[in-house]
């Protein structure tokens, strides 16, 4: 088999080789870098890490909100040869002792931001901080850099955000990211002219792919990190940056839906829209289309696992395949797998797993043989996820495994119920999970934030989904919540859910709302 | 200043739930270092609209005039002075 030249180099040089030397490759706030500028500091960084005695392989830590100086911390880290592990910006002492010490790190980069915070927990665990106003450290010179072998050699361990268990840590190569990100570019058709809004963070696989895809493409990124609190500000910026696109998580767009002025303004250079990491409600799906119709909308599906995308639906198949999470991505080969290992009949009723195969299908979790051997067999990645195939070859998730409610001897999918309740223009985010009861094997129970000062009472949510469900779907309890909690990511932390529901806030009676601020105040625990 | 007091006793008292007082240093910005979450800064807003019979418009909602007691204050400020605009 002949390589390309270019899929032998290290990620970081492929991936800062496309820019002009004058085009910006980050905006932020007032400042912008250009491609000259960040191959300067990333190759200067990159010697004077290896400088300071490190080896191929090394791991370094990276905390950071995003920013250049993230940017040019986690390339010069890669450029080095060395693999780079982007921590969440708010993790509790206990994950991030045990993240330093899984992933054995000695240095590790912070930002000023987190500096105060992080430096005695950082010196308790013997590591040395290497501060934001250090950069640039002093270059050696002319040590040259690693050999690398992209298919074995690890860019990153990316630690998934631990939605449905504990942090695990993934180990990513030059090669997987490589090959993810030309497919990426390739069905969006980014090009240098493409300037994306980043409100993701970086830690997470499916904003760093965002940094991945634009760098490569040569084109730009803008970088704002008011997301939560000052929505109005990012549309303003992408008015102002003349952005020709913005990715989010569900509750990314559900925010700009509802709690911004989204809809009403124009943003003439806007051409798409990404949205992964979880299923947006169609009827969401369908207040956005409405309000933008020249700009396509790219529903897509991955998993740190396999680096960030496996699938994509193609914009113009919404119409048609609306559900659907699409079909592999041109490396990537997905199917559907019954228990047995055969695939399901596409167009019938069967369900199975989705597995993936290509080149984007990372070498496992780090340190970790047994949790690696469940998910990754014979090179493939096995997803937990529960799928059905159409006719055409599309493919639809039926159920996440772990989502599966096991009520009154029915399975019912969260999903479906938590589809139903977002019908209703008052919900704002929805959640809808099993919690464990001593007739039923398990209950139903939603959690929903509303827009504020909805009128929609627990009642009524429950007279909707009677309606539009079978009654064994409807849940037994509907809790509304101040605020929803979210994981690092952005996405809707059911892992926090459920502690709500153990921590024994529930009552039994059903449809009866808790006071919110003993909500809030179970969730804070 | 009383402006900044009043600011500082309603984050303190609605929002933070806390018995001793705000905490934070006037420049403190609340998103950076995570004071108020999303619902507590709308609530935040309209206790300035309310208060200070400000009409706070979508498009001033923006670091500048919200991310600290300083910056609400300054705010606030300068939307009582005679055809006074900010953000």
């Amino acid at each position: 088999m002949t390589v390309s030249p270019r899929l032998q180099m290290n990620l970081a040089e492929t991936i800062l080789s496309a820019g002009d030397d004058a085009a910006i490759a980050v905006f932020y706030r007032d400042s912008a870098l250009t491609y000259r500028e960040l191959r300067q500091r990333v190759a200067r960084l990159a010697g004077a890490l290896l400088a300071r005695g490190h080896r191929k392989g090394d791991r370094i830590g990276l905390c950071s909100e995003n920013s250049p100086f993230f940017v040019v911390a986690y390339l010069a880290t890669i450029r080095a040869g060395l693999v780079t592990v982007p921590f969440q910006t708010d993790l509790s002492r206990d994950a991030f002792e045990k993240i330093v010490s899984d992933a054995g790190i000695k240095e590790m980069f912070v930002s000023k931001r987190f500096d105060s915070q992080l430096r005695p927990w950082v010196e308790n665990a013997g590591v040395t901080l290497l501060a934001e106003s250090l950069e640039p450290l002093p270059d050696s010179g002319a040590l040259p850099m690693p050999e690398i072998n992209p298919a074995q050699d690890l860019a990153a361990l990316m630690f998934t955000s631990g939605s449905t268990g504990a942090p695990k840590g993934v180990m990513v190569s030059h090669r997987n990211i490589a090959c993810n990100t030309r497919d990426i570019i390739s069905y969006m058709g980014l090009t240098a002219k493409d300037r994306v809004m980043v409100v993701l963070p970086f830690h997470y696989c499916f904003g760093i792919s965002l940094l991945h895809t634009h760098l490569m493409a040569g084109a730009s990124v803008v970088l704002n990190n008011g997301f939560k609190l000052f929505p109005e500000e990012v549309l303003q910026e992408m008015q102002q940056r003349e952005c020709t696109g913005i990715a989010g998580v569900p509750s990314t767009y559900q925010l700009l839906l509802r709690k911004s002025r989204f809809r009403d303004l124009k943003f003439p250079a806007l051409r798409w829209f990404q949205q992964a990491g979880g299923k947006l409600p169609n009827p969401h799906i369908a207040e956005i289309l409405a309000a933008f119709p020249q700009v396509e909308y790219f529903l897509m599906y991955g998993q740190t696992e396999a680096t960030a995308r496996l699938s994509y639906l193609p914009p113009a198949r919404l119409g048609d395949k609306l559900g659907s999470i699409g079909q592999g991505l041109p490396c990537t080969r997905l199917e559907v797998l019954k228990a047995n290992g055969s695939p399901v009949i596409p167009g019938s009723n069967e369900t199975g797993e989705i597995v993936a195969a290509g080149d984007n299908i990372t070498l496992g979790y780090w340190n970790d043989p047994a949790e690696t051997a469940k998910f990754f067999k014979n090179g493939k990645l096995h997803t937990g996820d529960i799928a059905r195939v159409d006719d055409d070859g599309f493919i639809y998730i039926v159920e996440r495994e772990r989502e599966l409610i096991k009520s009154g001897g029915n399975r019912v999918s969260a999903k479906e119920v938590e589809d139903v309740i977002a019908e209703l223009p008052e919900v704002v985010e929805v959640a809808v999970l099993g919690a464990p009861h001593d007739l039923l094997g398990e209950a139903i129970k939603a959690f929903l934030m509303v827009v504020p000062d909805a009128k929609i009472t627990p009642v009524a949510v429950e007279a909707h989904c009677r309606k539009r469900l079978a009654s064994f779907k409807a849940p037994e309890e509907i809790l509304f919540l101040k605020n929803m909690p979210h994981n690092g990511s952005g996405k809707i932390s059911k892992t926090k859910l459920r502690e709500l529901v153990a921590n024994g806030t529930s009552r039994e009676k059903s449809l009866s709302p808790l006071p919110i601020v003993e909500v809030e105040k179970c969730l804070a625990q | 200043m009383q402006l900044k007091e009043n600011i500082r006793q309603y984050i303190a008292q609605n929002i933070l739930f806390s018995d001793d007082g705000f905490g934070y240093d006037d420049d403190a910005s609340f998103l950076e270092q995570a004071i108020i979450d999303s619902v507590g800064f709308m609530e935040l807003v309209a206790f300035v609209q309310k208060e200070y019979g400000i009409e706070v418009k979508p498009q001033e909602l923006v670091r500048d005039n919200f991310d600290s007691v300083n910056r609400i204050a300054r705010y606030i400020a300068s939307k009582q002075s005679p055809g006074g605009t900010a953000g």
